[in-house]
């Protein structure tokens, strides 16, 4: 009897479940997925708290690499140097520095195209070799080279050797004699507001506001654009970047002096300093256009 | 043709006269020339001595100090690099305290010894003001610091260091040859931490310059060594350049430095000798200069 009773018992059960499995409403077919359950990592503590896994940061986007920036010249070439106090092999023995001493300087040649480099060691110099060409296709086109240094007898004791040229030697943007007719076109520019403290045949002297002394050698006497006692601008054009040099003329170039007061030791003194770094900083200003006093002419 | 021949003459003639005359002309305006200029030079010398005394009295009335201040390299070398990097003085009151001094930019000044200046300024003084025997009967004029062409003789007293000038018994021009000639005298450029003086003479432009900013430390001791190594007894650097001579001090704690510049040293004895510009040297007195400066200037620029 009971046993009867449990398999009936057992039927009536077993008869639901299947009724129910039949009619029970199934779900929609677009409903959303259930969020998947956190994942186990088996070593959760049961008293701590659960904390969600952070959302991995998004990969980064890689940069592009920016565009190299290619400066040109005034004339389309593109311009690069040698380091500082890397003078020619038996030029002499440069200062290896990365002072820039005059930090806002107006490159000292109106257009932004000349090159940086020794009189004596290149063609048309007297340590060169024949033919004496000083328009030679070499001397004027970059790399730039230091020439503060450069063997000279003269005492020079911010050299390592104690002596050496006290300036920086810069050829205008074209040999003069070319067939340009750009004679009277290469112009020397105030390197900061000042005076013009002195003028001696081809030698000018600009006393900036800061105390800073520029001095300008080799300009054409006869092509000065100012006079002694003038107040000049940064930019403002000095003289036409000539040969002079008494009855015997040089090669065609701007030789540029820098004089600060620097503390040696325990003084201070008037010396001169550097000017390759001060030049490369002022030509860049220049060739980017970021100078404010950089206007120039234009090509021709 | 013979009815031209009167005015032939006459024109000629004509021609003639203004030809003759034209050197006679340039000739007495050349001598009057000088009038007015003899006149505003005397104007000028008076009102320089005049400056003179007032900046002596300046100096003479600066506390007496046993010693002057020592620069601080390493101090310097902050205040610097402060500066580079956009800032003006240093705002460490230990800096400050060591280099208390600053130009109108930021710029650290050298410590000066007014003291010494003062004493040197009123030795130099009279010697130029010494009495002249009644019966001295003087074959070139008395030593006089050039006057001052472009510059009022007050500009004197902006300088705030001592102001250092030649003084000259020969003739001085303001101006070269290739500018012109200029006028007797010289050219004067005051700032309130340095200025500079130039004139010519005999085809070379003598310049001096003086200064108490601090533009750079040299960092390099064999390099300090090598310049200190290379000067004379007298503290002085003579240097050969390629325009002449240069010969630089320290003074007072200020910098000083000459320079003699010609067309080309080579065609020029003078220039090239080493006496010329050490005697230049030897003929610097204290002339201005004063602790306290002038009120700033308008000066402005000439139009481009």
């Amino acid at each position: 009897m009971s046993v009867t009773r449990d398999y009936t018992l057992a039927a009536i059960i077993g008869g639901g479940a299947l009724i129910a499995a039949i009619f029970w409403p199934s779900a929609p077919e677009d409903a959303p997925e259930p969020a998947d359950p956190p994942e186990e990592t088996g070593t959760l503590e049961p008293d701590e708290a659960e904390i969600p896994e952070p959302e991995p940061d998004p990969e980064p986007e890689p940069e592009p690499d920016p565009e190299p920036v290619v400066l040109e010249d005034w004339l389309g070439d593109e311009p690069f140097y040698t380091p500082a106090g890397e003078l020619p092999e038996g030029s002499g023995s440069g200062v290896e520095t990365a002072t820039v001493y005059a930090t806002n300087m107006r490159f000292p040649v109106e257009v932004p195209r000349a090159f940086a480099n020794t009189q004596l060691w290149r063609p048309g110099g007297i340590h060169a070799s024949p033919p004496w060409n000083q328009c030679a296709e070499e001397n004027y086109d970059y790399p730039w080279f230091d020439n503060f240094c450069e063997t000279r007898g003269w005492s020079t004791p911010m050299c390592p050797g104690g002596t050496g040229h006290q300036g920086q030697d810069i050829r205008p943007p074209r040999c003069p004699r070319s067939p340009y007719g750009d004679e009277d076109r290469f112009w020397a520019v105030a390197a900061d507001h000042g005076v013009i403290s002195g003028i001696s045949s081809h030698t000018a002297t600009l006393l900036a506001e800061d105390g800073t002394s520029y001095l300008y050698l080799h300009l054409d006497p006869a092509r000065l654009d100012v006079e002694t006692g003038d107040t000049v601008a940064r930019g403002e054009r000095i003289g036409v970047i000539w040969n002079h040099y008494g009855a015997t003329p040089t090669t065609f170039h701007l030789h540029f002096e820098i004089r600060q007061s620097v503390l040696i030791g325990e003084q201070i003194r008037l010396t001169p300093v550097p000017p390759y770094t001060s030049l490369i900083e002022s030509f860049e200003r220049l060739v980017r256009g970021e100078d404010p006093d950089g206007d120039y002419p234009e090509p021709y | 043709m013979p009815g031209q021949r009167p005015t032939l003459l006459v024109a000629t003639s004509l021609s003639v006269s203004i030809l003759l005359a034209m050197p006679a002309t340039a000739l007495t305006g050349q001598q009057q020339a000088p009038q007015p200029q003899d006149t505003a030079s005397q104007t000028a010398l008076r009102e320089q001595a005049l400056t003179r005394e007032r900046v002596l009295q300046a100096m003479e009335a600066q506390p007496q100090s046993s010693s002057v201040r020592r620069i601080d390299p390493g101090a310097l070398r902050e205040a610097l690099a402060q500066r580079a990097q956009g800032g003006q003085q240093p705002q460490d009151n230990s800096v400050q305290a060591q280099e208390p001094e600053y130009d109108a930019q930021g710029r650290p000044v050298a410590p000066i010894d007014w003291n010494t200046a003062a004493v040197d300024m009123r030795r130099d003084m009279a010697q130029m003001n010494q009495d002249t025997p009644a019966t001295f009967v003087p074959t070139q004029p008395p030593p006089r610091v050039p006057p001052f062409r472009n510059a009022p003789p007050s500009e004197l007293a902006r300088p705030r260091l001592p102001v250092l000038l030649p003084l000259e018994t020969e003739p001085t021009a303001t101006r070269g040859e290739e500018e012109g000639g200029g006028v007797d005298g010289m050219m004067f450029f005051a700032s309130d931490y340095f200025y500079s003086a130039s004139f010519h003479r005999r085809g070379i432009m003598y310049q001096i310059t003086g200064s108490r900013v601090i533009h750079a430390v040299e960092n390099s001791a064999a390099i300090a060594g090598q310049y200190m190594a290379m000067t004379d007894a007298q503290g002085q650097l003579v240097t050969r350049t390629e325009y002449g001579q240069e010969l630089s001090f320290n003074r007072y704690g200020a910098a000083y430095t000459l320079l003699i510049a010609c067309s080309n040293p080579d065609e020029n004895a003078e220039c090239r000798d080493e006496n010329t510009i050490r005697a230049f040297a030897g003929r610097l007195v204290v002339a201005g200069g004063s602790p306290e400066g002038l009120p700033p200037r308008n000066n402005p620029r000439r139009p481009r």
